[in-house]
């Protein structure tokens, strides 16, 4: 209760700074929009707020908490103006209520989509339990913390990405814990889809608004990211005010329009690398927009200009500060074109070339039959969307007289759609254009629905099997989750307890223990001293790490190069560099005992070749300067022998050297 | 007016396509996950 409670006061702190910022660029958005535009708008400058502290040093509970009540008191002048849009929102919300309720159709889809919004707010409240978000979303914050200061970590693979998201994360942990921080998340996708039914109502009508967020939800994928701490609902949310400023702005032709335009891709490049895809769509149609308007080539320059400097403001100082970090504004991607500190050759093809073999192949068949693969073979995709976008879109083609604002979103859609296809070809990541196609999908219900009693019938059907199916994938989701929720257990129980499809073999079906490390870690964390520094050594993707409360890096050999397994020969460069980066003990699930195993891409794979004699110099390492204190689970803590204050025997379980196998 | 009837029904018959083909093809690809279903049910209820 305290977590949802401080996540709500802090998102009213957010909407009143959203609205006092709203107030400069003398624009009021449309149909209910500004209560949306506030609440991202506060939280989009609260996330740099954020950066700045952590970049000084002052990632400190009570400097989050002064900068909140600074921001309370900068925008207290707009309370009243707050309660007017919650007021106007309720109206809304209660007049498309009465309007659908009597529609035996709608009245079912509204349950649906009801049912699903409940079963992912409680499943929101559980403890942590995606891969993801333990591993970066909360791991990286949790790490700044550790220090209280924002700074390059070269063994996180991400940390150095656009991270607007993350510092909402880092304030929740910081002021309460990680549940807050996910519930923060999960509340900005109710902020999506509220902003989405307001938007598609604007313009349809109640019906419109409701089939709208119906559609949206019948996205398999998001089903899965809803209720987690991760970056997806941000980025959507502002995607789709971006979008809604460009439309506002071919209505009006008001320049604060389009800055709004920019403000908000702006946000949406500062919270992941491919909101950069979103801004680019935005302004190739917006650049069309004024060419058809027939503008003026200095009026054109003008109000890109506008558009573009206010996109530079919000999203430029994250793409600075990985290039001052690494040299490489979009680091660790595109090595090729721009290098990067503590990254190279061996790692890019690990990373981003090696799984991307799987991927459709890009060429044109594969662009135009794109569309029928990614709802039916979806493990291509790495995730599955639902049928409902491919059944309804190709209604567009019976339409004639499309209105302007559907030929907008369609082309925005369509660009996105085209560089998520050259160059990222995971379904997740279609989430930004989702509400614009949901929009589509809605306006060609409300059209096509009169012309024939059947189709009418087929299409809400189709919406409604799309939110059944996702129902029951999101009660498969939750439910295990519910433990944790209604606190029948401790949270060690929950970890322990909680089962999933086994980690490397999602297809298997076969349901494992989730957490095999959790106990370990927290056994490590009470044998850990307050100077301890982990190195987390595994022989590809590491395990679970967020349990550790000490610092740590990840010392894997295929996926980062500050202990640069490539330029280890013997146990004393191992033993160096380890010293060197203040290493104190060594966690990992590699068996000693039993040497790299066959399977591993380091034994398999010639191109990790060089990296081998500094992997076995490593276990070598271990054997001959390092004790074990702790094994559990299959998981192993060694101390480094020159960290201890007197010298303690082996263990002897370490008595086989360990073995490499090619 | 006729050509729009006609592609009225081909919608119709792509819609009624693409769903029958999804759910069906959804449903062989997973059939071994089947026999979780009864677990499934079980423990929603519970």
């Amino acid at each position: 209760m305290i977590s949802i409670s401080l996540v709500i006061v802090c998102g009213g702190v957010a909407t009143l700074l959203g609205l006092r910022l709203l107030s400069l660029f003398r624009t009021s958005p449309e149909g209910g929009g500004r209560l949306f535009y506030a609440y991202a708008l506060g939280w989009g400058v609260i996330a740099y707020l954020v950066l700045l502290l952590g970049l000084f040093g002052g990632l400190y509970p009570v400097s989050v908490i002064l900068i909140l009540t600074l921001c309370f008191l900068l925008a207290i002048g707009k309370l009243k103006t707050l309660g007017k849009d919650l007021r106007a929102f309720v109206t809304s919300l209660r007049e498309g209520a009465r309007e659908v309720l009597p529609v035996p159709l709608l009245l079912v889809t509204k349950i649906l989509v009801a049912l699903i919004l409940l079963v992912s707010f409680v499943g929101a409240f559980a403890p942590p339990t995606n891969m993801d978000a333990l591993n970066y979303h909360l791991a990286v914050p949790k790490l700044y913390l550790q220090t209280y200061k924002i700074i390059f970590l070269p063994t996180m693979l991400y940390s150095a990405t656009p991270f607007a998201s993350e510092m909402i994360n880092s304030l929740f942990m910081l002021i309460k814990g990680e549940v807050s921080a996910q519930l923060a998340q999960h509340l900005f996708g109710w902020a999506l889809l509220f902003a989405l039914f307001s938007f598609a109502k604007s313009r349809y009508g109640s019906k419109g608004g409701l089939l709208a967020v119906a559609g949206f939800l019948c996205l398999s994928s998001f089903i899965f990211v809803f209720s987690e701490a991760k970056n997806d609902m941000l980025i959507t949310l502002f995607s789709l005010l971006a979008v809604w400023s460009l439309l506002s702005w071919n209505d009006s032709e008001k320049r604060s329009d389009l800055a709004l335009m920019g403000v908000f891709a702006g946000l949406a490049s500062g919270t992941k690398l491919f909101g950069l895809g979103v801004a680019f769509s935005l302004f190739v149609v917006l650049l069309v927009l004024m060419i058809l308007k027939r503008y003026r080539l200095s009026k054109i320059s003008i109000s890109l200009s506008v558009g573009l400097a206010f996109f530079s403001l919000f999203a430029f100082p994250w793409y600075l500060k990985s290039y001052l970090w690494s040299g490489n504004p979009v680091y660790p991607f595109f090595y090729g074109v721009f290098g990067g500190a503590h990254w190279n050759g061996i790692l890019h093809y690990r990373v981003f070339q090696l799984g991307r073999e799987a991927y459709l192949p890009v060429n044109f068949i594969n662009l135009v039959i794109s569309p029928w693969l990614v709802v039916n073979s979806g493990e291509i995709f790495l995730a599955r969307t639902g049928v409902v976008f491919l059944a309804i879109l190709p209604g567009l083609f019976l339409l004639r007289k499309l209105p302007q604002e559907i030929k907008i979103l369609g082309w925005f859609s369509l660009i996105y759609y085209l560089l998520w296809f050259l160059f990222l070809r995971d379904a997740r990541y279609l989430l930004p254009i989702i509400p614009s196609v949901a929009i589509i999908c809605a306006f060609i219900i409300l059209r096509l629905e009169g012309r024939s009693k059947l189709l009418k019938w087929l299409l809400m059907l189709t919406i409604i099997l799309g939110l059944g199916a996702n129902l029951l994938t999101d009660l498969k989701v939750q439910l295990p989750k519910f433990p944790g929720v209604f606190g029948t257990g401790s949270e060690q129980e929950f970890y322990r307890d909680f089962r999933e499809t086994e980690r490397r073999d999602h297809t298997s079906g076969k349901l494992v223990e989730a957490f095999p490390e959790y106990e370990f870690s927290r056994k490590a964390n009470e044998l850990l001293f307050s100077d301890s520094k982990l190195a987390v050594f595994s022989l590809d993707q590491a395990f679970y790490y967020y349990f550790f409360d000490y610092p740590y890096i990840l010392a894997l050999p295929m996926r980062q190069s500050l202990v640069d397994f490539a330029s280890l020969r013997n146990d004393e460069d191992v033993s160096k560099r380890l010293r060197e980066l203040r290493i104190t003990h060594i966690a990992t699930d590699v068996d000693l005992g039993g040497g790299i195993p066959d399977s591993s891409l380091l034994v398999t794979d010639s191109h990790f070749a060089p990296l081998l004699p500094g992997v076995n110099a490593f276990l070598s390492m271990l054997k001959s300067r390092s004790v074990l204190i702790h094994e559990e689970n299959g998981f192993y803590l060694y101390e480094l022998v020159g960290r201890m204050q007197i010298e303690l025997p082996l263990v002897g379980t370490q008595d086989r050297a360990p073995v490499l196998r090619r | 007016m006729r050509s729009s009837k006609v592609l009225l029904w081909f919608f119709i018959l792509w819609v009624l396509f693409v769903n029958v083909y999804y759910y069906v093809n959804f449903a062989l690809t997973r059939f071994e996950r089947l026999e979780l279903l009864p677990r499934l049910l079980l423990s929603i209820f519970k």
